[in-house]
């Protein structure tokens, strides 16, 4: 009997919350309350009600409330979309937004690795990073990311699930696929190093209707300008992404790029005017992906400003003898930065692959996969490198 | 001469430990050569046979029935090692045969084994050379993981260097295992993560350490990691024919940085010598190899830099 309307109730929540049953009164909504009054999801939809009442300062309670329960179930994601709507609807003090701060200090949960992001910034970065924080709706079978996607955001899932997806060639050279689920308080967006062009490694999409937080890159960006701490969190954030996946799809053996492996590349630089000649360089690179690459292009070409660079379109050509690769592609180069090394400054560029033809794209996966196992690697690197 | 050796016992020579998983790749004419240039450098030196199923350094040395063994060292017919010792034509370089046809020795027992490194460390002597047999059975990476140097020797063929790199593996997991002493969870994570296809996923080194900490916390992470990180093998490719040859001991090098964490440093190459095929037909020692031989400057280059 007690099982009965335990259920019962949970399937009322649970229509609320998704958006399938209509509430018309304050009255019907709080009596559904009194049935599980510490429940933080419930008491956000009960804020987002009042709002749509307009009776701010009621939602605001709600609000509060919620970001105090989610904050000390643990449910930091959660707790912030709370907080965020909090200081959306009333002007707090700053006393109250410490206050809350203090809360979400005073809580331990290691476990989580987006509760150490936030839990382990000072008052003020948490301040500007959750100012730049935008909610995102998705409803189910949504696609979200596909491989090589560009990763311009991280995302923060504040409710829902989804299914991330990763291809990857098994040691017998078979195409397989690992797929996981992301769930409240996860995140996905490869977005560090920031400097980089960051492909996405997977699909992503939903499998219900989710909730999201959003973290532009170029929102990181700017916030670390000021408070350069963040970038170390968000380093350690996407390292903890990385290490779980390497041991999830620790098949995935992370061949994409060869690895310290210099290669001769030429680079031929396109200005904007057609009738300018092109400008060929001889570079290295040791970094190269299906997606794109990362070239020194050295000191000693580049005469004038090397943020020149960026914007424009590149060619780059690769040729390995030894293992009769050949191949070109074309992209745009989309950063630049420059590095020093025994008193020598060279300047690095990134580009990002945009045309190639379907032969080319061939021979670059074969350049790019060195295999998926140790002796796969010995193999493909003596047939690059000693083989006669 | 005897007194002044017994007199000088606790000399705590340097083991240059010589391996490479496959047979027929030189790993004892490498060891000679090293050997004979470290005693031609003035440093009184020993080359001993570890090869404790194939020995046959002493034929290489133009020796065709050794007077006295390892084996007589291990059954107890000569007490001291320093007395299983035996003169060479070289100043300064001394040889311990083994003995391939007792097959006593082909698997010693772990009491043997200790005796026979216990008492190579207590030679009269500045190096000791050990020539390591085939294949990466315990025995034999056990006696490579205590020399100071860890030398790897390989050629270009593929069969080849994959071999040398399941040695260096090997040898990393050995010393994994022996670290991880009766912690069981440890010793059962290290024993299955020895398989590559393992259930648990460990594909890395990195994995695997990961994995440790999990088990039995940081500090003993660090600790093994540490541990790996100091075996730092030497390189040496042999039998060189042309410059992508030489390449070799890179392949080595990334793949274990990759795979294992460790460093391996690459020493260089040795030439491919026809003279060597036929000095080895003939029963002639290596040690006459003629100066003008490339693989005898080679050697010469690679035993400075190990020094």
């Amino acid at each position: 009997m007690f099982d009965d309307l335990t259920e019962k109730r949970d399937d009322i929540v649970s229509t609320i919350l998704d958006g399938s049953r209509t509430i018309n009164t304050t009255e019907e909504f709080e009596a559904i309350l009194q049935t599980d009054p510490e429940n933080p999801s419930l008491l956000r939809a009960y804020g987002d009600f009042l709002v749509e009442k307009a009776m701010f300062d009621e939602a605001a309670l709600e609000y509060k409330k919620s970001t105090v329960l989610f904050l000390k179930s643990g449910s930091i994601v959660p707790a912030i979309l709370s907080n965020i709507l909090y200081w959306t609807v009333i002007k707090v003090s700053e006393r109250e937004c410490r206050s809350i701060y203090r809360t979400l200090h005073d809580i331990k949960s290691e476990e989580v690795p987006a509760f150490n992001f936030f839990a382990r910034m000072t008052y003020a970065e948490l301040i500007a990073v959750i100012g730049e924080l935008e909610q995102e709706h998705l409803s189910s079978g949504q696609v979200l990311r596909e491989p090589n996607d560009p990763e311009y955001d991280i995302f923060f899932i504040v409710s829902g699930l989804l299914r991330e997806t990763v291809n990857y060639h098994s040691t017998t050279g078979e195409l397989k696929q690992f797929t996981a689920t992301l769930a409240e308080n996860m995140f996905f967006g490869d977005v560090y190093p920031l400097e980089e062009e960051n492909l996405s490694p997977s699909r992503v999409e939903s499998i219900t209707d989710v909730q999201l937080l959003r973290f532009s890159k170029r929102d990181i960006i700017s916030v670390c300008r000021k408070y350069p701490n963040i970038r170390l969190l968000l380093m350690e954030l996407c390292q903890t992404r990385r290490g779980s996946e390497s041991r999830q799809y620790s098949q995935l053996v992370r061949a994409t790029t060869r690895y310290q492996l210099q290669t001769k590349v030429t680079l031929e630089i396109f200005s904007d005017d057609k009738n300018e000649i092109p400008l060929i360089l001889k570079c290295i690179t040791d970094n190269v992906s299906e997606g794109g690459a990362c070239i020194n292009i050295g000191e000693k070409y580049w005469i004038g400003s090397a943020t020149d660079l960026v914007g424009r379109k590149a060619k780059m050509m690769i040729s390995v003898p030894k293992a009769s690769l050949s191949f070109e592609v074309t992209g745009n180069i989309v950063w630049k930065k420059e590095v020093s090394h025994d008193e020598v400054t060279s300047i690095l560029v990134g580009i990002q692959f945009a045309e190639i033809s379907e032969e080319d794209f061939k021979f670059l996966k074969k350049y790019c996969y060195v295999g998926d196992g140790e002796q796969d690697m010995i193999y493909s690197l003596w047939e690059s490198y000693v083989k006669k | 001469m005897e007194v002044e050796r017994n007199q000088q016992i606790d000399t705590n020579p340097q083991i240059w430990a010589v391996g490479g998983g496959k047979g027929g790749i030189g790993k004892s004419t490498v060891s000679i050569l090293l050997a004979f240039w470290l005693a031609r450098m003035g440093k009184r030196t020993i080359l001993a046979d570890l090869d404790l199923g194939g020995a046959n350094l002493h034929t290489l040395m133009g020796i065709k029935s050794p007077p006295k063994t390892l084996n007589d060292f291990v059954t107890r017919r000569i007490d001291s090692l320093e007395e299983v010792c035996i003169e060479t034509d070289i100043d300064d370089l001394r040889l311990i045969c083994g003995a391939s046809d007792v097959l006593t020795l082909a698997n010693p027992h772990v009491a043997q084994k200790i005796k026979i490194i216990h008492h190579i460390r207590k030679l009269d002597a500045d190096y000791i050379v050990l020539d390591l047999g085939a294949g990466t059975s315990f025995n034999v990476l056990d006696f490579f993981l205590v020399a100071e140097r860890k030398i790897i020797v390989l050629t270009p063929q593929p069969t080849s260097i994959q071999n040398a790199y399941s040695f260096v593996r090997n040898a990393v997991y050995r010393r994994l295992s022996k670290l991880a002493g009766q912690q069981p969870p440890l010793q059962a994570l290290i024993r299955s993560a020895m398989d590559e296809n393992n259930e648990l996923r460990v594909r890395t080194i990195r994995d695997l350490l990961q994995a440790a900490e999990d088990i039995s916390g940081k500090e003993m992470m660090e600790m093994l990691q540490g541990e790996i990180e100091a075996i730092q093998p030497a390189v040496i490719t042999n039998m060189v024919t042309n410059s992508t040859d030489k390449n070799a001991g890179r392949v080595i090098q990334l793949v274990s940085e990759k795979y294992l964490m460790i460093y391996p440093q690459n020493y260089g190459a040795v030439a491919f010598d026809r003279q060597i095929n036929q000095m080895v037909a003939e029963m002639v020692p290596i040690t006459k190899l003629v100066q003008s031989s490339d693989a005898f400057a080679n050697t010469y280059d690679i035993t400075m830099k190990l020094l």
